[in-house]
């Protein structure tokens, strides 16, 4: 015996809830047996379709006693919204094209909004993932402090209940049996820097108070990155120990994910030992880069946690024994939220970008009200029909309204799925400066927030043709819908208007982008002081229990640069302790003989240690006296080299070479400068060259021995074999060696332009998306006017007008339509400006030619816009339109 | 007029009602509608009518209880003595309106 069919049991659930009780037994009785009757006659998937119908019928319908989820949550008005909704989608439906093409501008607009949303509100807005993250923040921004000052301030601040700091990112090398040395990324954290955060350890424990004690540290905490990479995530490692620089630590915990305090670029975090001893005091005192972090007292306010710090600046000052700085040295530290610290960098550039999708989203709003007048008016006689058969004017309002909040929705669903892909193409691009970039995502909140722009581009896009339409009388509707003729000059001043906005808002944005564009392609011009094409680079980190001594060390460098030099991809190799745009960076307070002796006022200037072919590896060019030999080494006259910028600034109108400089330290030896080299720029294209003194680096100035050294050398015609070569030769001399930051040197000077880069592409792609958009408007406009005026163009031609002459009109009118467009672009976009004037590099925000040149790209665009139409005007025969009319 | 008058689906609906007779329920009803008129007709949308119809007084109803042998409920409906007036009245509007229209009908050509 075969089943009887039985309708699908949730959607009689539905039925159920939907019936007035009085009436649900036999309701639902007599829909099984006509469920049945149909199984029988059409098969059972029809049946289900057909009951599936019916439930929404009563659900819908039904309006005293209607689905009580409804009807009880929304009320009655909203069901008979529900029901206005489903005739907007039968009627967007029946115009698929005009349909997809505003869903696709809706989906551009909201799109790009929700993507760059998702960045700036985790990089500036979203609270930090800490505990009343409110009360965190950051002592001294951007400045670094000791661990002495350190523990001053854990003593004597009243106004923070928390007080700890941290190194950011030293590198260590880790070795692990069986496998290459390799470095990686440590943050030497005080136990109270991570109790103040109140960050947690997913796994494990966080470090212990007496952590920080000589000799009682030992332990480390892992990334959950690192975690996930190094041991696939295996609780069982903890508890067992890893080698770091040749000393063991316990794994105790791991951080969560995300967790990118000091920075996102750290592998590890060890306790930072706090040691006073009178053996220490050069670290203790000397090691001046911890960051601070503190959590606020009940009550506190920065401000107030600012004049706490500057209560203990007196104490702090004169407790260093290494050297007393300046009274008042603490009157410019910045006391700020952790929140504001973290986003500093990332906020302009991101403002920045959220204005350009705003005016996106403007330009999105003016061409969907374009679409939909232009579609209220193919749909004059429909509006026309319904008015007089009595529909008021406020409802076909409404309906106005609800299909955009209609089109809205749908766009917003696809420029969600937009902004997600887009997501992922961006988020490798993201500099390093937008914090928490890996914990991007489009969760809740970002799609909370795209509904609301979703709903304001309803409003904004929708009030305009819904507040034409209540303004036409119907006498109007029948009056021009009967006649065949469409537009009202009303209508036509609207759609100028529209047009006009969005030409200038794109060109407010293409300058902005052309502005950019020129800047950064001044920065690729410019001279850094030294030869990249060509060069490879990477740092080598030495083995950890080497030989301590001077001589011995010296040699190792010696002969590891040799080593190197006899492959033949590696043509002239030279080794330094840190180079222009590499991650190390060297500083010193120099002390010059009768120029800069005040020693609270030594100024600091960059310091590099290279070996004597460094100058001719990088083809820095030597200016006075001479370069570095080899005769340069421990036990001869210590000598440095200066650059043009040092000389410039500390030895004007003299000759430096012969001069003697000094480290500030009381038994510093004097150092002879003997050469002056070209200035060299460091880290940023846009920023000048700073002082900087070179020194030999096999001399170990002042006993300041190094432990690693980085790598320059002139590469074959094949950059990637050279760096292949560069690994296994180091590999080879060295299996102890750790090599890192394997790279061409013309890539890191590019990496050094990334953000600049991302930020002129994001803004390029907005502009030309809204160049795109205005240009859709010009067509609809053009081919608008082409269409009603068939009849015209029919009688010039007819009279005997040139096709050409009817094409040159149209033009012209798309021409009155660019220009002010254009115009007011062009002063707006002089006026916004300023807002990149900081991302400028030799060109102003001004710039002539990119004030030029853009309205004549405007221009250009709306005439091709134009074409189109324009050739299919001239296209019609005149005949055929007079007989038709 | 307006108010005695009767709406399309409503005098379509009693018309269906007095065709079916014993088997006058609901769901039947809309599927006679269907089936005659050619137009998709909710079951939804003619119980709203019954009802109406009913507080109006043109329609009543009987609920057939199922009993315990495995028959279901069902409301039987029936057309009232106002509500075959209305009927007849409508029917004689109609009519003359119709009068000396019929050669229109034919389709041209």
């Amino acid at each position: 015996m075969t089943k009887t069919p039985q309708p699908d049991r949730r959607w009689r659930w539905v039925l159920a809830r939907s019936l007035p009780p009085r009436d649900r037994a036999f309701l639902l009785d007599e829909l099984d047996d006509a469920f049945v009757r149909r199984a029988s006659r059409d098969g059972e998937r029809a049946a289900q379709r057909w009951y599936r119908e019916e439930v929404m019928g009563f659900a819908l319908r039904v309006p005293d006693r209607g689905f009580r989820g409804f009807k009880h949550v929304l009320g009655g008005w909203m069901m008979d919204g529900v029901r206005q909704l489903l005739q907007v989608t039968r009627s967007l439906r029946r115009s698929p094209g005009f349909a997809t093409l505003a869903t696709l501008t809706l989906a551009l607009g909201i799109g790009a909004n929700a993507l760059i949303f998702a960045v700036a509100d985790h990089a500036i807005l979203r609270a930090l993932p800490y505990p009343d993250s409110d009360e965190l923040v950051a002592v001294m921004e951007g400045w670094g402090t000791s661990l002495g000052t350190l523990e001053i301030l854990e003593r004597d601040l009243t106004t923070v209940s928390a007080i700890g700091g941290a190194l950011d990112a030293t590198g260590m090398t880790l070795e692990v049996e069986g496998a290459p040395a390799r470095r990686v990324s440590v943050s030497l954290a005080t136990p109270s820097y991570l109790t103040a955060i109140g960050v947690a350890p997913v796994l494990g424990r966080p470090f212990r108070p007496e952590e920080a004690e000589p000799g009682r540290g030992g332990v480390v905490l892992l990334s959950a990155d690192f975690f996930a990479d190094s041991y696939g995530a295996d609780p069982s490692v903890l508890g067992t120990s890893i080698l770091l620089d040749d000393e063991r630590y316990e794994i105790v915990g791991v951080l969560p994910e995300g967790f990118d305090l000091p920075s996102a670029r750290n592998d590890l975090w060890i306790p930072a030992t706090v040691d006073g001893s009178p053996a220490n005091v050069g670290y203790h005192w000397g090691m001046g880069a911890f960051s601070m972090v503190a959590r606020m007292a009940p009550g506190a306010t920065p401000e107030l946690v600012k004049e706490d710090l500057l209560s203990a600046q007196e104490t702090a000052r004169l407790a260093n024994p290494l050297w007393t700085p300046p009274p008042g040295f603490w009157d410019d530290a910045v006391i700020s939220t952790l929140q504001e610290a973290r986003s500093r960098w990332a906020r302009t550039p991101l403002m920045v970008l959220v204005g350009a999708v705003m005016v996106v989203l403007l330009v999105v709003c003016a061409n969907v009200a374009n679409l939909l007048l232009s579609r209220s008016l193919a749909r004059q006689r429909d509006l026309a029909v319904r008015t007089a058969l009595g529909a008021g004017q406020g409802q076909m309002a409404r309906q106005q309204l609800l299909e955009v909040v209609v089109l809205a929705g749908m766009g917003t669903l696809v420029g969600l799925a937009l902004a997600s892909g887009g997501l992922e193409l961006l988020r490798p691009l993201l500099p390093p400066e937008i914090p928490g970039r890996e914990g991007i995502a489009l969760d809740l909140r970002v799609i909370g927030v795209t509904g609301v722009i979703a709903l304001f581009v309803a409003v904004i896009a929708g009030a305009l043709p819904a507040f034409r339409v209540t303004r036409q009388s119907p006498g109007d509707f029948l009056r021009d819908a009967g006649r065949g003729r469409t537009a009202s000059v009303g209508r036509r001043r609207t759609t100028t208007f529209l047009v006009t906005a969005q030409l200038a808002a794109a060109v407010v944005l293409v300058a902005g982008s052309g502005l950019l564009g020129r800047s950064l392609y001044n920065l690729s011009r410019v001279d850094p002081g030294f030869e990249s094409e060509g060069r490879v680079t990477a740092r080598l980190d030495l083995p950890p229990g080497l030989p301590g001594g001077a001589e011995a060390r010296a040699l190792f460098f010696q002969q590891l640069e040799e080593t190197l030099e006899a492959d033949p991809a590696l043509r002239d190799v030279a080794l330094a302790s840190s180079i222009p745009f590499g991650t190390e960076w060297e500083s010193m307070a120099v002390f010059i003989p009768g120029v800069t002796e005040d020693p609270n006022d030594l100024p600091v200037v960059q310091q590099r240690r290279v070996t004597p072919d460094f100058f001719a590896v990088a083809d820095i060019p030597l200016r006075a006296g001479r370069g570095f030999e080899r005769s340069d080494e421990l036990g001869s006259t210590e000598v440095a080299v200066i650059d043009q910028t040092f000389a410039d600034r500390f030895f004007p109108g003299v000759d430096p070479v012969g001069r003697t400089i000094r480290y500030p330290w009381r038994d510093a030896t004097d150092i002879q400068v003997v050469g002056v080299v070209g200035p060299t720029t460091d880290d940023d294209l846009a920023s000048d060259a700073e002082p900087t003194v070179w020194f030999p680096l096999g001399q170990f100035t002042n006993r300041l021995m190094i432990g690693h050294g980085i790598v320059v050398a002139r590469g074959g015609a094949d950059l990637t074999a050279s760096l292949g070569a560069l690994q296994t030769r180091a590999r080879d001399f060295d299996e102890r060696i750790a090599v890192s930051e394997l790279v061409t040197y013309p890539d890191l000077l590019r990496d050094s332009l990334a953000s600049a880069r991302l930020m002129s592409m994001l803004l390029l792609i907005f502009a030309l998306s809204t160049l795109v958009l205005g240009c859709v408007g010009v067509y609809g406009v053009a081919s608008f006017s082409a269409r009603e005026r068939v009849r015209e163009i029919g009688v010039r031609m007819t009279l005997g007008a040139h096709p050409s002459e009817i094409r040159q009109r149209m033009f012209r009118e798309s021409l009155a339509l660019a220009l002010p467009g254009g115009i007011l672009g062009i002063a707006a976009a002089a006026l916004s400006g300023r807002v990149l004037a900081s991302f400028l590099y030799g060109v102003s925000s001004f710039d002539p030619l990119t004030f030029t040149v853009t309205p004549l790209v405007l221009v250009l665009a709306a005439m091709a816009a134009t074409y189109l139409p324009a050739r299919r005007a001239t296209r019609v025969n005149p005949v055929e339109v007079l007989r038709a009319e | 007029m307006a108010r005695d008058g009767l709406g399309e689906l409503e005098h379509q609906t009693m018309l269906a009602l007095l065709r079916l007779g014993d088997e006058a329920y609901t769901a039947p009803i809309a599927e006679e509608l269907e089936e005659r008129t050619g137009r998709r007709t909710k079951v939804a949308a003619v119980y709203i009518v019954l009802r109406r119809l009913e507080e109006k007084g043109l329609v009543t109803s009987v609920l057939q209880e199922g009993g315990s042998r495995g028959s279901r409920d069902k409301r039987y409906f029936q057309v009232t003595e106002l509500g075959m007036e209305r009927l007849r009245r409508a029917r004689a509007a109609y009519a003359s309106l119709w009068e000396g229209l019929d050669s229109l009908l034919v389709p041209s050509k």
